[in-house]
């Protein structure tokens, strides 16, 4: 979908454009005199006109020469650093999150009292900000009880267990946070099926409880986690920027965040693009997934 | 079940092995990142904290009580009526490339910093140095002492670099080569720096060598965090520690609290080119009806901050008493008097970095509480500076003065700088300060200077902060001065 | 209904409550961070002001935002739903724009808003409804794109309808409960995406207050004054309880997954 790459970068450069100050603002020290501010702005270009710039930009982009930031670091780098970053958090918490809600869901379905602790926990969950929730983890298990780091990312080249543990609560934080929505909406469907004819008609066939909710609850209520996954997941492909912040994690969203703040149409430009080709990709995923899960879907194909 | 518990178990006992660092390493996290180290040009904390003295050197610099000390220089002198000045080059000092100094290039680095610092070439009379043998000049037709301070201790570092370094067209160094102790060996934006030791560093003078062998900078702008690494070991030093947490931090034996010299005042910089304060009265209205104390503590709580409306810090020589400033001393009624038969809102301009939002709130309220209104606008830094040049569009504006060794050096010393300091007096005063041609002179002008300022109230300066920075309590040989250095440190066993 | 009736009055409660909570919301010194005492039944904040005062504003202008955010989405819904009924290709014009709006983040949009001209109210709940927007469309479509094949639906443009009448009649009916849920579960995203953006400095202006920025502020002091997190998030999970209740008893009424 060249049409999003497009719009996206165009959005993202035009307001960086209409935006008040520039990166002057950010690399030149706060006294700095007019001459300075205006040697700088020639030499970055910054006076171009608006089209030149941005055309300029698409076309480096596609030949994959991304340039370099507002303070001279390599874009390419900068991005490869950050990726894998939140890439694997994204990806974590989804697991964690599923791993977490799916059995409970289960388990609630199965047993009143479960539900109701389930019930309360989601609820808590739900209206818990991520920096709340995130200091709250960080208390317990970084500061009390020392296991893992407080801030920082290890990447994966460092050491697998350095890694998990410098992953670990972000992931939490954030699995926790998706895990409230998924149990809701999963153990409604899951309720919802056990009741229906296929269960009825399973229970005569002789099969147990636990079999029963697994097989026929299951299925129809896949393409409703499916699509939650896909909006988490997108979600967190955009980089968490709350809880990046708050565990000083180079991700994604961090960078936007500093593109943003420093008026670095180049790197907001390139970033914006990369994100949207993963929200693309995913959406077109679960697009293509979905009739394959959901038979409803197929139907009117 | 079982199963879940002991999988869980095992979890946890493989986590629990905490990392431990390596003596010759030290984990630093700054509240802030710098964006670039080119220090020429940029002049954030976090940039020299990392870069000068550790990764680059100056030619001479100032210790504690002012005075000037040789560094890459092995010496200098300045003429009796200040016009020529001349720097001698080290002799044996290697750059990080294995090159070695020579008068090329220090005469290259302090004209490239002279072209990217306005008020140094100001101060260099728009000349330029030469080289001549081993040494550098540089001739005036007014005095250079105030460059020679400046090339000590402005904060655009006068720092050196190989010549070949500014030969590209960019406006921003692309490496970084220096003669210090380390070397840069990783950046990854967002994340950390690491300096590595320089192997081949020639310590002259004082010793540089004792420090770890490798610091990491983590860039964590949130306090919180960095209080809670802090605590967990996770870093060995820390600075900004927030007001709010140094009670318990205190009490924490295995972190100690560092808190150097005042590092810098806060300044309510009013718009004298238009609006409310371009009458003289109204400024000192202000400076009457505010609660200093309520103002400074909106943003350093009950710690780091003293009341004093002297435009320079403390323990600097140019500090003059604040019981001489008329307008220092609080007279609510007579403030609001004045202030209250203005119309419209007084439009406080802040940004949102540094806390300093909070004094805007602060200021916003007391102002509000005495019926007078106010409108407060809080942008992002880059949004700040731009709105900041627009006189149309805001009454005053709150920022945070460094400390400097200069008292013009204060930006809203200036016609040219917002607020635009348009006085005739003052800016003939200011202009002598300038060109005088020994320290004490000088020290005596602004003594004139900072009273008759006081009187017409072009900013004020409700208070002075000292940052508070925490390290583990067996870290010793810290160096603190603006900002702290490791390049003594170790760790006490 | 026991449960919508109850939720609902909940809410109620804590809006009345939230216009009694009154207090020295004056930025004052001398008494900041106390704890709770007579002075101030809820303590005061790192300024000094009254946190009982600080709360009461902040749940009105933290419900007001979330139903304005919610009632333009809601509001959206309807519409799009319309649009995706009358011209039933799944227009690409539609997905690119939807994808667009997905791939910005919502603090990102609102850095960039705040970069225009400052931050201001209403160009959060701009920022909010918009990133809501993507996906009450792209659930709408596919709830339209099932309706659409129903047998009523073809059964009344046999009869020789209007799309508008078809719309009104069928459609509208079958949405509202779907709707409805998604809208009262965006009004709870959209008070915890603005205490986000608030805590990461580009939500409400710093002059307002709503209950997410009361808690990020307070997130630096609550080791030292729990008061001041545990006031605000007790109101939060009242709220919170409150839409919980509201949620499951429309949910009773959403069809989709049967």
């Amino acid at each position: 979908m060249i049409l999003t790459f497009l719009s996206v970068s165009f959005l993202v450069f035009s307001f960086l454009d209409m935006a008040e100050g520039d990166s002057s603002a950010y690399v030149l020290p706060e006294d700095a005199a007019e001459e300075e501010i205006a040697a700088y702005r020639e030499a970055q270009g910054l006076n171009r006109p608006f089209l030149e710039r941005y055309s300029g930009f698409m076309l480096s982009f596609m030949k994959g020469e991304w340039g370099i930031s507002a303070a001279g670091h390599d874009i390419k780098s900068m991005i490869a650093h950050s990726v894998p970053v939140t890439i694997s958090i994204a990806f974590s918490s989804i697991f964690l999150a599923l791993l977490i809600s799916v059995p409970l869901s289960i388990a609630a379905v199965r047993r009143k009292w479960i539900g109701c602790g389930v019930s309360v926990l989601s609820t808590v969950l739900m209206i818990m900000p991520s920096f709340l929730l995130s200091m709250v983890l960080v208390l317990l298990f970084s500061v009390y009880f020392r296991v893992f780091p407080v801030a920082g990312y290890v990447p994966l080249s460092r050491g697998f267990i350095l890694h998990v543990r410098s992953i670990f609560l972000p992931s939490l934080t954030l699995a926790l946070l998706h895990s409230s929505l998924f149990m809701r909406v999963f153990r409604k469907a899951l309720a919802a099926g056990a009741e229906s004819q296929y269960s009825l008609f399973a229970l005569s066939t002789g099969m147990s409880e636990k079999e029963i909710a697994v097989k026929s609850a299951l299925r129809p209520s896949l393409p409703l986690l499916a699509s939650l996954v896909s909006q988490s997941l997108s979600f967190a492909l955009g980089g968490s920027a709350a809880v990046e912040t708050v565990f000083s994690l180079p991700g994604i969203g961090a960078l936007m965040v500093d593109a943003a703040l420093s008026r670095d149409a180049q790197l907001a430009g390139t970033v914006m693009i990369l994100v949207a080709v993963s929200v693309a990709f995913v959406f077109f995923l679960f697009e293509g997934i979905l009739p394959m899960i959901d038979p409803r879907v197929r139907r009117h194909r | 079940m079982r199963k879940y518990i002991i999988l869980f178990l095992s979890f946890v006992f493989l986590f629990s092995c905490s990392s431990e660092n390596d003596d010759s390493a030290l984990d630093i996290a700054l509240a802030q990142e710098p964006p670039t180290l080119d220090v020429q040009v940029n002049s954030s904390i976090s940039g020299k904290m990392i870069a000068v003295g550790n990764i680059f050197e100056k030619p001479v610099d100032i210790d504690e009580d002012g005075e000037i000390v040789c560094r890459l220089a092995s010496s200098y002198s300045l003429s009796d009526d200040g016009r020529h000045l001349v720097f001698e080059a080290r002799q044996g000092v290697l750059f990080h490339d294995g090159s070695e100094m020579d008068a090329d290039d220090m005469a290259s680095s302090l004209n490239r910093w002279l072209d990217v610092y306005a008020a140094a070439d100001e101060a260099a009379g728009g000349n330029r140095f030469s080289v001549d043998g081993n040494t550098v000049y540089i001739d005036s037709d007014d005095s250079l002492l105030m460059l020679l301070m400046m090339i000590a201790s402005a904060p655009q570092s006068a720092v050196i670099m190989p010549k070949e370094v500014f030969e590209s067209d960019d406006y921003l160094i692309s490496e970084y080569i220096g003669t210090g102790p380390y070397l840069i060996s990783q950046w990854y934006p967002g994340d950390y720096i690491e300096i590595a030791r320089f192997e081949n560093y020639e310590p002259y003078g004082y010793d540089k060598s004792s420090g770890p062998d490798t610091l990491r900078y983590f860039f964590v702008p949130d306090g919180t965090t960095r209080r809670m690494g802090l605590e967990s070991g996770q870093y060995d030093a820390v600075d900004c520690i927030l007001s709010d947490d140094i009670p318990a931090l205190s009490e924490n034996d295995d972190i100690k609290l560092l808190q150097g010299d005042e590092s810098g005042t806060i300044a309510l910089v009013l718009n004298k080119r238009s609006g409310i304060f371009t009458d003289v009265e109204m400024r000192r209205a202000l400076s009457l009806l505010i609660d200093r104390n309520e103002l400074m503590s909106a943003c350093y709580g009950d710690y780091g901050y003293s009341i004093d409306s002297a435009y320079m810090e403390k323990e600097s020589p140019w500090y003059v008493s604040p019981e001489d400033d008329p307008y220092s001393i609080r007279d609510e009624q007579k403030g609001k008097e004045i202030l209250s038969s203005y119309e419209g809102p007084i439009r406080i301009l802040s940004s949102n970095t540094s806390n300093l939002d909070k004094i805007a709130i602060a200021l916003s309220s007391e102002l509000e509480k005495h019926g007078i209104k106010t409108e407060v606008i809080v942008l992002d830094w880059a949004s700040f500076i731009e709105k900041r040049r627009d006189a149309s569009s805001w009454d005053v504006f709150i920022s945070a003065y460094t400390k400097t060794a200069l008292a013009q050096m204060k930006s809203y010393l200036s016609d040219a700088n917002p607020g635009w300091l348009e006085d005739e007096k003052a800016l003939l005063m200011l202009d002598a300060l300038n060109k005088a041609e020994s320290l004490e002179e000088a020290y005596g002008l602004w003594n004139e200077t900072q009273r008759y300022l006081w009187d017409i109230v072009p900013a004020i300066v409700p208070g002075h902060y000292s940052t508070v920075y925490g390290i583990r309590s067996d870290l010793e040989g810290v160096i603190l001065r603006e900002g702290f250095y490791f390049w003594s440190s170790s760790l006490s066993r | 209904m026991k449960r919508l009736i109850f939720g609902s009055l909940l809410l109620l409660l804590i809006i009345i409550a939230a216009l009694f909570l009154e207090g020295d919301a004056y930025v004052d010194a001398a008494s900041r961070l106390s704890p709770p005492s007579g002075d101030n039944i809820m303590g005061t904040d790192a300024f000094g002001r009254s946190l009982s005062a600080m709360i009461g504003k902040g749940v009105l202008v933290s419900i007001a935002v979330a139903s304005a955010i919610t009632a333009l989405s809601f509001a959206a819904g309807i519409m799009l739903s319309f649009l995706f009924f009358s011209w039933e290709m799944p227009n690409p014009l539609f997905i690119t724009a939807m994808l667009t709006v997905k791939s910005i983040p919502p603090v990102i949009l609102a850095l960039f808003l705040n970069a225009l001209s400052g931050p201001g109210i209403l160009k959060l709940i701009a920022v909010l409804s918009i990133g809501q927007m993507a996906n009450i469309a792209t659930t709408a479509y596919s709830r339209v794109a099932v309706l659409r094949n129903e047998e009523f639906v073809l059964a009344s443009f046999g009869l020789g309808k209007s799309r508008l009448y078809v719309f009104r009649k069928h459609i509208i009916p079958a949405l509202i409960p779907y709707i409805a849920l998604q809208s009262v579960s965006v009004f709870l995203s959209s008070i915890l995406s603005e205490s986000s953006l608030s805590f990461l400095g580009c939500g409400v202006p710093v002059t307002t207050a709503t209950i997410g920025s009361i808690l990020a502020e307070a997130r630096a002091t609550a080791a030292i004054a729990p008061w001041t997190v545990v006031f605000p998030a007790a109101f939060l999970l009242l709220i919170g309880i409150a839409l919980e209740c509201i949620i499951s008893a429309l949910s009773k009424l959403d069809t989709s997954t049967h």
